[in-house]
């Protein structure tokens, strides 16, 4: 354990499911209809991300830092996995960024230029990132509790709302199955988070494995809550809007604020911005893990040719 | 010795044999102030000085403890200087506080405390005794921290009186003080103190570090040194809290923090502060649990309210009216029809009318800080409605934000100007604005370790043992078993030591 080693399995769990949460709501859903976007594609799509990860889970089961192993193992593949996370990472950063900017502009504030929305959850992303993944651990446990507790409103306010019955009527379109499963699979990036954030785990031996398990069950219920509370609140307006979270939102009625979309929306575009902030810090921790190993390794040069 | 302005006391200049010479030294250190006074005098034959610090010195103890004692030592017979001196130390001048004087500058600084100090001529050394007796404000209720039970001491200006409020709290060997001057003119007494059993000795070692980093001239209060014991993030966020009591110090003391005392101030200051401070008072461990409960939770509402309400209001109705029930749309937008300027322009106006309100009150002598308050509040509050400058749903906003500050007046500076900053980021960006702005405040406060110790625990990183006293306190059976301790936090970095 060094000093700089502070988020703890349980702070990984909670910032990544509030990342994975975060994409599930900002980005658009398919617009063709209620069809590929099921229960079905969720399951599929995080089967795809988890055999992805698989080589990552299973080395976090044993040890700390993913590229480091992979570095030492071949210096060049491990130069390869880091420098492409890191791009994947800063490119899935962006990707939400723009959803993000597009989903508060749609939902929270619609006379402001998107472009402006964007760079400030740009400038937010970047000051978190740079206040470290300590601060945007704790930050995310935080962040995911306040949404947490505005989102079960939204979804106790919109009981009256509900038809579980739609449920028992609803048919998965397998045309529209497959497309779902690549945006889904594409919306992703939180297991390369979680590769790179696993140098920064205080963790006995397995527990971030363990976390990764977690992480992975955890997001795909949630994910299927949410997509199961769009489809009984919207019932056949589902398939006709691109945030169903924000549709069924703005049915809530609770007695102090008439409406919470509002506030659950912007909540959830702060949680994403977090989520483009930890990936911009990802990006620097797989990039920074490499280039400690080539330091260490000229320093054991130097000192042997010495 | 070469005469000259001093600016530090002389730590190797040793007393002379000749009794001349040192008084001339002195003289010349103290460049012959007016409050020297040096009264001369023969004891068993030798030449002898009593020198003290006029106003410093209690007149009843000095008679009673040296001149009276002096006059009864039998002045017959000659005695060697260096005898006389074991002698006058030893059997004749016996005081609790007595102590060996070896250099002029630990002889000044103790003239200058307070101490007599007793030359032989011919001797090399002197004695110092505590007859101490400065006037001082006697001990008072605290001014800004009171209670509604428990004891209503507070801390006074006199360093030696607060040490001996906490020693009579806690009578245990492990409490441990460490009395020495800072300040390079002003070698004002400092105190650090700990309880030894309870404290990480890294952080003490810390604290130490930083104090010895002082480079202050003068030190006339513990806001002068706060900023050499905060980090980076103590710009802003304190890392370092203040008290006014001897109980609530002592209760900090037993969670392993390390107070600092220092002399001519009622402020002890305790360090490491933690967020979750500035919502426990004293009251909620002498309140039943459950009424303790409910008074931490109105002081965090409180908080949120203060924090939040002007800009959340602003950024609402300003971007998303349809939160609110459309009665009170309708209310709302009756008021704001005959205010001339944008939501924003308002609440930031009435805002800052508030705080020079407020500064106006404070400044000025008592009865007229109230009437300050009447007219504010009243006539100017009034009359900005009734002109149509400001609509009166705005007011009731600033009224309740202002009372709400109140509540937790530890972080009065901070809400004042996170107030402003979220009214702002409300009034141009909406409920979004407010929260990236609320969210950045949250990265920058968890980001803050105040000694190693995260500056958000025991809310993140979580601390089961510790939410026993976060916002719920539980009873004292429960309490005194976990005993929680400030290194035993999650995240802390001080366990090791």
């Amino acid at each position: 354990m060094t000093a700089e080693n502070k988020i703890s399995p349980q702070q990984l769990f909670c910032v990544l499911l509030m990342s994975e949460l975060s994409s599930e709501i900002v980005y658009p859903v398919s617009s063709t209809g209620a069809g590929g976007e099921g229960v079905l594609a969720i399951l599929l799509a995080e089967l795809i991300r988890f055999a992805l990860a698989l080589p990552v889970i299973i080395y976090s089961f044993r040890g700390n830092a993913f590229y480091a192993a992979a570095y030492r193992r071949n210096r060049f593949f491990g130069w390869i996995a880091a420098v492409f996370a890191a791009l994947l990472l800063v490119g899935a950063a962006c990707r939400t960024l723009l959803y993000s900017a597009e989903f508060t502009q749609r939902t929270v504030i619609a006379g402001t230029s998107a472009a402006v929305i964007f760079v400030i959850s740009a400038a937010f992303a970047v000051y978190a990132a740079v206040k470290g993944a300590e601060a945007m651990a704790r930050t995310g446990v935080l962040f995911l509790v306040a949404s947490g507790i505005i989102t079960v409103a939204v979804m106790l306010a919109d009981i009256p709302y509900m038809s579980f019955s739609e449920i028992r009527h609803y048919r998965t379109e397998y045309d529209g199955l497959f497309g779902d499963i690549v945006k889904r699979v594409l919306h992703g990036g939180d297991y390369l988070i979680f590769a790179a954030l696993l140098p920064y785990v205080r963790a006995e031996k397995g527990s971030a494995g363990k976390t990764a398990l977690f992480f992975s069950l955890f997001s795909t219920l949630g994910s299927i809550l949410l997509f199961v509370f769009g489809i009984v609140s919207l019932r056949e307006f589902y398939g006709h809007t691109e945030y169903p979270f924000a549709a069924a939102a703005s049915l809530s009625d609770i007695s102090l604020f008439k409406r919470l979309d509002g506030l659950g929306c912007a909540m959830w575009a702060l949680c994403a911005a977090l989520r483009a902030g930890l990936m911009l810090f990802g990006a620097y921790a797989a990039i920074k893990e490499i280039t400690d190993c080539i330091r260490v390794k000229k320093a054991e040069v130097r000192e042997a040719g010495a | 010795m070469e005469e000259k302005v001093h600016t530090r006391l002389p730590d190797d200049l040793p007393l002379d044999s000749s009794l001349d010479v040192n008084i001339k030294n002195i003289l010349t250190m103290t460049d012959k102030s007016s409050d020297v006074i040096i009264k001369n005098g023969k004891v068993c034959g030798c030449n002898i000085a009593v020198l003290t610090c006029e106003g410093m010195a209690g007149t009843s103890t000095l008679a009673e403890l040296i001149y009276s004692k002096l006059n009864h030592v039998g002045n017959t017979e000659n005695t060697p200087p260096d005898m006389l001196m074991s002698r006058l130390f030893e059997v004749y001048l016996v005081a609790a506080e007595q102590l060996d004087i070896k250099n002029i500058g630990d002889l000044i600084l103790k003239l200058q405390s307070g101490f007599a100090i007793i030359l032989v001529d011919g001797c090399r050394r002197g004695i110092a005794i505590g007859v101490q007796g400065y006037k001082s404000r006697g001990i008072d209720e605290p001014s800004a921290e009171l209670n509604v039970r428990g004891s209503r001491e507070g801390f006074v200006e006199v360093i030696r009186t607060n040490m001996a409020m906490i020693r009579r709290r806690v009578k245990s060997p492990t409490l441990v003080f460490d009395l020495y001057p800072i300040g390079k003119r002003s070698n004002t007494d400092i105190c650090i103190c700990y309880i030894s059993d309870k404290v990480s000795p890294k952080l003490l070692e810390d604290v130490r570090k930083r104090l010895k980093n002082v480079d202050l001239d003068m030190i006339l209060e513990s806001g002068y040194i706060q900023p050499f014991l905060e980090g980076k993030g103590g710009w802003f966020f304190s890392e370092c809290g203040t008290c006014e009591r001897p109980d609530t110090f002592a209760a900090k003391l037993y969670e392993g923090r390390v107070g600092i005392l220092v002399d001519g101030t009622p402020f002890g200051l305790i360090v490491p502060h933690l967020f979750i401070e500035s919502f426990q008072t004293l009251d909620d461990y002498t309140q039943k649990p459950f009424y303790a409960f409910f008074i931490r939770l109105v002081r965090l509402a409180a908080y949120f309210i203060t924090l939040f309400l002007p800009g959340a209001y602003v950024a609402i109705a300003s971007f998303n009216p349809e939160m609110l029930p459309s009665a009170l749309i309708l209310n709302l937008a009756a008021a704001e029809q005959t205010a001339p300027y944008s939501l924003l322009i308002e609440c930031l106006f009435i805002h800052f009318m508030y705080e020079i309100l407020r500064e106006a009150g404070i400044r000025l002598p008592r009865p007229i800080g109230h009437a300050i308050g009447v007219v504010g509040g009243l006539v100017i509050g009034d009359i900005t409605v009734s002109a149509g400058l400001v609509g009166a749903p705005m007011v009731l906003i600033v009224a309740l934000s202002g009372l709400c500050s109140f509540v937790v007046p530890t972080m009065y500076e901070k809400i004042v100007i996170l107030r402003f900053i979220y009214i702002l980021a409300g009034g141009l960006f909406g409920l979004y604005g407010l929260l990236i702005a609320a969210g950045a405040v949250a990265v920058k406060m968890c980001s803050l370790n105040t000694y190693g110790v995260p500056y958000m625990a025991p809310i993140s990183p979580f601390s089961p043992k510790a939410s026993r006293d976060m916002f719920v306190r539980s009873g004292w059976r429960r309490l005194a078993k976990s005993s929680v301790t400030i290194q035993g936090l999650n995240g802390s970095d001080i366990a090791e030591g």
